[in-house]
């Protein structure tokens, strides 16, 4: 505050008054309205890196780890760059088996059926109902819609267990079945997101082909979700990964091995393998988040709109 | 059961594959691809019966019996389940309705599941068996797990813990060896004291596995005490034996010249690398279960056994497993087919030998070599492994374990961190340890 | 009646998996049922022990309490001040942005992991980073005082999405404001607290009321990392649910618990609704 007033004295310009001119180098060091100062730059730049070092920290540890030798791995103190390195631990941890367990590319396997159900069935069925929401009338659509939101603030603890028991009954524990129906009924956080994009399509598309005869299905299906590939494809990215590393579930659900997903097989390493091989499990951490961050380079764009598609004002 | 999972796995990989394209699965499943074997074919005669036998190891010790019994009954096969979490996963198994067949269960656990139904009783497979002889099992094993004059499954294995010794340690620190007649908590400490040289990473004892709250029942027996009553169903932790002799040992362990304390195992790379100092030759003795005899046979070392060193009264923890037919086995009668042949005189020795341990059939310990002897030349006195059976008790088996262990190790924890004293902290989770067991 | 094919789909996945699941949740929490044996009617006994016997209860509401409390005001702090240092005219945003957003599609186990490797006391970066500036490291994990403070740290590797949020609101703001202030002579810190934080209340509301809901349900990073310990430092609410659901079986008792669980979110909750009206500014009016 000090440094604005004593870098311009009186009312910029406001009254016509005439007002000294900051000398070049105080406007390099400092700045102006159209230009950023060196100082504030320097700030700025030194805070980036500093932050961008200890987010991309784990992610450093986990590479340097995952390309060591095995008897690099326990040396004290720890070598910060591998040598040499190992590109065959990827190989060997995806295709190591432990004792009768099997091959981490069955967990991946299972992992792949329940996240491509997830993504084509909750993208689906939310994009049913937020249609509904964004464009049709009916008696006690808000109220329904109020529920729909109040169910975000349902912890996943309080269904937990009669779902198990519904499952139980239904003789599909130890299956992927569990997993892969719940989501095609809709998410609540999904029709929020979809029925926001929804309705900022221009009302004139739909009502068009409506006083044309189309159905409100060939609606749906024809004209809304063509023009939502944006909105959908963020909702995609979304839920996949949400599936990718859905842990809880799974692990209440599956029991023998060969049902498993990546995720339990991850959290149960260290319990297989005596003395944890860390660059090992480092190998298997780097691949099993492969995936999404292959993902997430390529969608940046529908991640980020997907975050910001909802307007939080409304 | 099995034919069912097999085909809503097979309807999975169709699903999938529709949904996904035929990339992703033929990227990710280079071998999965189901071959149709006709399994389906429920009513094909040659197809044989798959029983799932679950137990907690990878079953390394039973491939012999397993291979003798594919031999001699084609029309069975026994598929193993290697189930980690053991304590945690059977119960859940149990509530989920997908309990394997046969399960090699833990004390506790036998006698849980058995009172909550979860196991049949085999009392009637074991009278219709011609020829089968109760009398050859030891009689504390063979009752165990009978509830109510219902069987709920038979003993395999009954490993004692005793006290490993590096002779040569001894040797090196001029300690006599343990005497094997008469060897105290006293003897035990002095001679550990002696041989500590903590500077240079070496411990007269092995230390506690703290969270492994069973081997700290063996040491209130040893003093008189003990987590429960006889019958399971009160708590004993507020009994002054039993405070006597956790603090005792905790007091070793902080000690940190007897044994390696908390801190100090962090300096030796963690619990785990601490289990496996005896056979690095750091450790002078260790309590523990025979099952350690095959890590020591290539040590480089003399080792030796003795009994566990006690105080008011010799005893020791033997830990073993019995073999249970779940309630919801669908094929009740060929489950008991390999059960029976996998707790044969034969079944239990070909398991027991691989591990070093003594069976729980007098006929199976009759068999040489004996199986808790290993091939070493240099004398053992082997003896001392089978005598255990005859002082040494079964591990004890309250109902509701996993929790009532949750807050008698919560309990251990804190005082063998020395957070806690013992004779403060047992009076007041004793009441709250027989709320949670006598609750049947 | 369209309308109502078309959220059929919705209204059956409620009655099934949350409107059923959620009355059978509080029918449950009245009986005592192990899964394995019948179901046996308790009363409110349940509820009772919550606040007398079950002291591990009372510890994992603590835990619970303690890790919202100081981790999501810290997270959202960090994550604006991360979106205003993006929101500067700065070269390559979209990388910077890359760095930051990250961890957040990296899961609860995985990164679980990664941190667990982070925090060992020898091989870890942690106490080896801290050795080269000569600070001797701690065991993170494995001291009860620290543990708790180590998976906060371990939260705030998490910030990506409240960030970009934050991020969009910025970009989103009308400059008109900014300028009438230049005109003004106003200095940073007034045109932040005057005019970039009300306009950023609403989002501020949302990733604070986002936070605390996950938050309250954190299971993973405990799971993996710690296993509720040491001495039950890090026994979450929903680790401790856990184990009396599915290694005790107690599942009436672990519906009471979530009901208690849901309570909490509730309450936090409506917490934040009563006092947005106060300080949340919506532009245009009520809303």
């Amino acid at each position: 505050m000090v440094v604005g007033n004593e870098a311009v004295p009186t009312g910029e310009g406001l009254h016509g008054e005439a007002y000294t001119r900051p000398s070049r180098l105080r406007t390099l060091l400092l700045g102006n309205r159209f230009q950023t100062g060196l100082v504030r730059l320097i700030v700025i730049y030194a805070l980036l890196i500093f932050s961008a070092f200890l987010f991309l920290l784990p992610f450093y540890w986990m590479v340097n780890t995952a390309l060591k030798p095995p008897n690099q791995v326990f040396t004290l103190p720890p070598t910060w760059i591998p040598k040499p390195v190992m590109w065959s631990n990827f190989l060997t941890a995806f295709t190591i088996q432990y004792e009768t367990d099997p091959p981490v590319y069955n967990y991946a396997l299972n992992t792949a059926i329940v996240t491509v159900n997830g993504v084509v069935s909750t993208i689906f069925s939310s994009a049913l109902v937020a249609y509904a929401f964004a464009r049709l009338e009916f008696p006690g659509k808000n109220v329904i819609f109020l529920g729909i939101l109040s169910t975000l603030m349902i912890p996943f603890a309080v269904v937990m267990v009669p779902q198990f028991i519904i499952w139980r009954y239904l003789n599909w524990l130890d299956t992927l079945w569990p997993l892969m129906i719940p989501h095609w009924f809709g998410s609540a956080w999904n029709i929020f997101l979809l029925r926001q994009f929804f309705m900022t399509i221009p009302r004139e598309y739909d009502e068009a082909a409506y006083l044309d005869g189309a159905s409100r299905w060939n609606i749906f299906i024809r004209i809304i979700l063509p023009l939502s590939k944006p909105a959908l494809a963020a909702v995609a990215v979304f839920a996949f990964v949400f599936f990718w590393n859905d842990f809880l579930g799974p692990l209440i659900i599956l029991s023998t091995p060969e049902n498993f997903t990546l995720t339990l097989f991850l959290a149960n390493f260290n319990v297989a393998y005596r003395g944890t091989p860390w660059h090992l499990y480092m190998a298997a951490a780097l691949i099993i988040i492969l995936p999404c961050l292959i993902l997430f380079f390529f969608s940046q764009n529908a991640f980020l709109k997907g975050i910001t598609v909802t307007d939080l004002k409304g | 059961m099995n034919h069912g999972e097999n085909l809503s796995r097979r309807t999975f990989l169709r699903l999938g594959g529709t949904a996904a394209g035929a990339a992703v699965l033929a990227a990710c499943a280079p071998v999965a691809a189901p071959a149709d074997d006709g399994s389906m074919d429920e009513g094909a005669m040659a197809e044989p019966v798959t029983i799932r036998y679950g137990r907690h190891d990878p079953a390394a010790g039973v491939a012999v019996t397993l291979e003798s019994f594919h031999e001699e009954y084609p029309e069975i096969v026994v598929s193993v389940e290697q189930i980690g979490e053991f304590h945690a996963k059977i119960p859940a198994l149990a509530a989920a309705g997908t309990l394997p067949d046969v399960v090699r269960s833990w004390e506790a656990m036998a006698l849980d599941m058995g009172r909550n139904n979860q196991f049949i009783d085999v009392q009637p497979y074991v009278d219709g068996e011609p020829g089968f002889d109760a009398e050859d099992f030891y009689e504390n094993w063979w009752n165990y797990p009978v509830v109510e004059g219902k069987r709920y499954g038979v003993p395999d294995a009954a490993a004692p813990h005793v006290t490993f010794y590096n002779a040569d340690l001894f040797d090196e620190a001029g300690v006599e060896y343990p005497n094997k007649d008469s060897f105290t908590w006293t003897d035990f400490e002095e001679k550990a004291r002696a041989i500590s040289d903590p500077d240079n990473k070496i411990w007269g004892s092995e230390t506690i596995p703290v969270g492994w709250h069973m081997y700290s029942v063996k040491q209130t027996w040893q003093n008189d005490g003990s987590f429960y009553s006889e019958d399971f169903l009160e708590s004993r932790l507020d009994k002054e034996e039993t405070i006597q002799a956790i603090q005792f040992w905790a007091d070793m362990l902080l000690d940190g010249n007897v044994m390696p304390s908390p801190s100090q195992i962090i300096g030796i790379g963690g619990a785990g690398a601490a289990a496996e100092l005896l056979a690095a030759g750091k450790i002078g003795m260790q309590r523990m279960g025979s099952w350690i005899t095959g890590s020591l046979v290539d040590a480089g070392f003399r080792f030796n056994v003795v009994a566990e060193p006690s105080q008011a009264r010799r005893d020791t923890i033997t830990h073993g497993a019995f073999n249970n037919i779940a309630t919801t086995s669908e094929h009740k009668d060929l489950a008991w087919t390999w059960l029976n042949y996998n707790t044969s005189t034969q079944g239990i020795y070909n398991y027991a030998s691989n591990a070093n341990f003594p069976g729980t059939r007098r006929s199976s310990n009759e068999i040489e070599p004996f199986p808790w002897v290993a091939e070493v030349d240099f004398d053992v006195d082997w003896d001392v492994i089978p005598d255990a059976l005859t002082y040494g008790h079964i591990l004890p088996g309250p109902a509701n374990e996993g929790e009532a262990l949750k807050l008698i190790g919560d309990a251990l924890e804190r005082v063998y961190s020395g957070d806690a004293k013992a004779a403060d902290l047992f009076p007041e989770v004793s009441p709250k340890v027989t709320a949670v067991i006598s609750d049947i | 009646m369209v309308a109502y094919a078309f959220i059929l789909p919705w209204v059956i996945g409620f009655i099934l998996f949350v409107g059923g699941p959620i009355v059978a949740s509080f029918v449950l929490s009245f009986f005592r049922w192990k899964m394995i044996a019948p179901p046996r009617f308790y009363g409110l006994t349940h509820y009772i022990n919550m606040v007398t016997t079950d002291e591990l209860f009372r510890t994992s509401i603590w835990v619970t309490f303690k890790f919202v409390l100081i981790s999501v005001p810290i997270g959202q702090v960090l994550a604006l001040i991360l979106a205003l240092l993006l929101n500067q005219r700065i070269w390559f945003l979209g990388y910077w942005r890359s760095a930051f957003y990250l961890p957040a599609v990296v899961s609860g186990v995985a990164g679980s992991v990664i941190w667990v490797w982070m925090y060992h006391v020898e091989l870890g970066i942690v106490n080896n980073g801290l050795a080269l500036l000569g600070i001797e490291g701690r065991n993170w994990l494995f001291d009860k005082e620290l543990v708790l403070g180590s998976l906060i740290v371990k939260s705030l590797w998490n910030i990506g999405i409240p960030m970009v949020i934050y991020l969009a609101a910025l970009q989103g703001m009308p400059q008109q404001l900014y300028e009438a202030a230049d005109i003004d002579g106003a200095g940073e810190v007034p045109k932040f607290l005057s005019i970039t934080l009300p306009m950023l209340s609403p989002a501020i509301f949302f990733n604070v009321v986002m936070g605390i809901i996950a938050a309250v349900q954190t299971f993973a990073e405990p799971y993996v990392m710690t296993g509720g310990g040491p001495d039950n430092a890090t026994l979450f609410l929903g680790l401790h649910l856990y184990q009396n659901a599915f290694h005790y079986l107690k599942m009436g008792y672990a519906s009471a618990m979530a009901w208690i669980m849901f309570l909490l979110i509730f309450g936090l909750t409506v917490f934040q609704f009563g006092l947005a009206g106060r300080w949340v500014y919506y532009e245009g009016g009520a809303r």
